[in-house]
């Protein structure tokens, strides 16, 4: 119990410099919240004074934002000023600790767009550019084995039957991508008139790289409906298109019904 | 050369890993390698990998907990096809308290049986600390372990554990640490001696970690190696570092200071069972180092070897 204890108290300060500064005020009032021998209780009220500590407190701050910056690098710029008392806000908010790239720039991406559609933070081109890198984060991470791929001579299928394809995202922007993503990748901010309209971008994995086009705003919005399960219903031509292009899947689990 | 091993100790002290093959001068796999790894294979002898690295953990809540991320299996199953493979995890965080994960060892033992890695290797420190709920969540930084009795009793039982999963000898490497803990029971030598005779486990010896331990505690890098059981070593790791808040790190940033050179042939000179050694940098240096810097480098290590 006594070495958790330590663990623990070594890693809550490794994580707050906060901590580490109340710590060297009071020791006391930190430490009787840990099981501690007198002995690690010594090594603890030791290490906070040495300036080995700043650094072990820099390179935690360093590591858990490495997972964040490397999957959404364009996010992370547009953020500019907010990107440290975001992430700050994220990790005081979050219980679990995961360097984990996938999981963790996930669960930020979350927590970034909650804080969007609240208000709480507010940027021009920020909700869109999140949903981009989320997408790109999927497909890089996404399963190739059984996509559910249809052939040709696939018997019957019913529109409930299908799914978009698991190796492709559809993402909207609301300003023209070719120009927003031109600006952000050459790290320069993107100017508030940007051309507003309805834009679609269709992010293809089904090759051997990620393939990136944008695609008609209408067949975009109707891609977007079977990625949302809210596919307004298709004649069954245009589902034949769709399923010859294979964009769209059989759905896990499901049965073929109708004849297309 | 003087060994640190406990001359109370009534215990038989177990040898070294044996008959393992000697590869020579390796790379530490890294997202920015794979053009470098398709132009230049025939530069390294081996390819080390942290298998932890290519594949997505889900906890031990979901089934199958395990997600391997097929971009980077493609590229490592090119290179096995060509090269040995050597594998070097990150998870087992060995010097957790009160937490040991047997399904990430099932894990790594069903890799080794996939990819026939030589050997294993992994840190002698703790990455994760038990959370409310039972399973462990991230320290953020690999957080050095004390050398104690308790602790050295704790390290080798898991050694125990992972020697008996994983059908390859087991190794740990020695950490990087910027804050002393006073009151330790042994000096880091005498720990990784004690654990190596008490264990068998080899010993992953990273230059770099003892250059930066050395520098930032003002201690002799060459003094320490001196004090290890070199025996003990079959694998070394190399690479650059950098300054951080006042202290210098193992960053990876780019190719090695010349000390770390003068380590190595230190080392290379006297460790007996050294099979390989591996240059690491960290990804984001790529662009700093180049092909030409890391071919530099891979030369620098690969004099250092053959003049052995």
């Amino acid at each position: 119990m006594s070495l958790l204890a330590f663990q623990q108290a070594m890693c809550d300060l490794i994580a707050s410099p906060d901590l580490c500064r109340r710590m060297r005020q009071d020791p006391d009032a930190i430490l009787t919240q840990y099981e501690l021998s007198a002995r690690e209780r010594r090594r603890l009220v030791s290490i906070i004074w040495q300036r080995g500590m700043s650094t072990n407190c820099a390179l935690y701050r360093a590591n858990r934002i490495t997972p964040i910056y490397s999957a959404l690098p364009l996010t992370c710029f547009l953020l500019g000023d907010l990107l440290l008392p975001e992430t700050e806000l994220y990790w005081r908010t979050t219980e679990r600790v995961d360097l984990q790239f996938s999981e963790e720039s996930r669960r930020f991406a979350a927590f970034l767009l909650a804080r969007l559609r609240t208000g709480a933070v507010t940027g021009g081109h920020l909700e869109e550019v999140l949903a981009f890198e989320l997408a790109t984060i999927d497909l890089r991470f996404a399963l190739r084995a059984g996509n559910g791929h249809i052939s040709r001579d696939s018997p019957t299928l019913s529109q409930a039957a299908l799914r978009l394809h698991p190796l492709v995202r559809i993402v909207r922007f609301r300003h023209d991508p070719a120009l927003l993503l031109d600006h952000i990748t050459k790290m320069h901010r993107p100017p508030y008139d940007l051309p507003a309209a309805e834009f679609y971008v269709l992010l293809d994995a089904r090759g051997d790289t990620l393939e990136i086009q944008r695609i008609d705003p209408q067949l975009g919005n109707l891609l977007a409906g079977f990625e949302n399960h809210c596919a307004p219903p298709l004649a069954p031509d245009d589902l034949l298109t769709l399923v010859e292009a294979d964009l769209l899947v059989a759905s896990k689990g499901t049965q073929p019904r109708i004849k297309l | 050369m003087t060994t640190s091993l406990d001359p109370t100790s009534t215990e038989q002290p177990v040898g070294p890993p044996a008959g393992l093959p000697k590869f020579g001068v390796g790379l530490l796999y890294n997202p920015a390698l794979p053009g470098f790894l398709r132009a230049h294979l025939d530069t390294v002898d081996f390819l080390e990998v942290i298998p932890d690295t290519f594949w997505t953990d889900r906890g031990p809540a979901h089934s199958p907990r395990y997600c391997e991320i097929e971009e980077s299996v493609k590229v490592l199953n090119w290179v096995a096809e060509r090269r040995p493979i050597i594998a070097h995890s990150i998870g087992l965080s060995i010097g957790s308290a009160d937490l040991f994960d047997p399904q990430h060892i099932d894990q790594i033992a069903l890799w080794h049986r996939r990819y026939h890695f030589p050997w294993h290797s992994d840190h002698l420190s703790f990455v994760r600390v038990k959370g409310a709920t039972g399973y462990g969540h991230e320290a953020g930084m690999a957080v050095p372990i004390p050398y104690d009795d308790d602790m050295l009793q704790i390290i080798a039982e898991r050694t125990a554990c992972v020697q008996a999963t994983v059908p390859a000898p087991f190794l740990l490497e020695n950490n990087v640490y910027f804050v002393e803990l006073p009151e330790q029971q042994m000096t880091e030598a005498q720990f990784l001696n004690r654990l190596a005779a008490k264990t068998g486990c080899g010993l992953l010896l990273d230059v770099h970690n003892v250059y930066a331990n050395a520098r930032n505690h003002a201690f002799s890098a060459s003094e320490f190696i001196d004090q290890l059981d070199l025996t003990r070593v079959v694998e070394v790791h190399i690479a650059g570092g950098s300054e951080l808040a006042g202290m210098y790190t193992d960053s990876h940033a780019g190719p090695c200071p010349q000390p770390v050179w003068d380590l190595l042939r230190h080392v290379v000179a006297s460790a007996t069972h050294l099979r390989a050694i591996t240059f690491e940098f960290h990804d984001s240096y790529f662009r700093f180092l180049g092909d030409q810097g890391i071919l530099d480098q891979l030369r620098q290590a690969r004099d250092i070897w053959s003049g052995a």
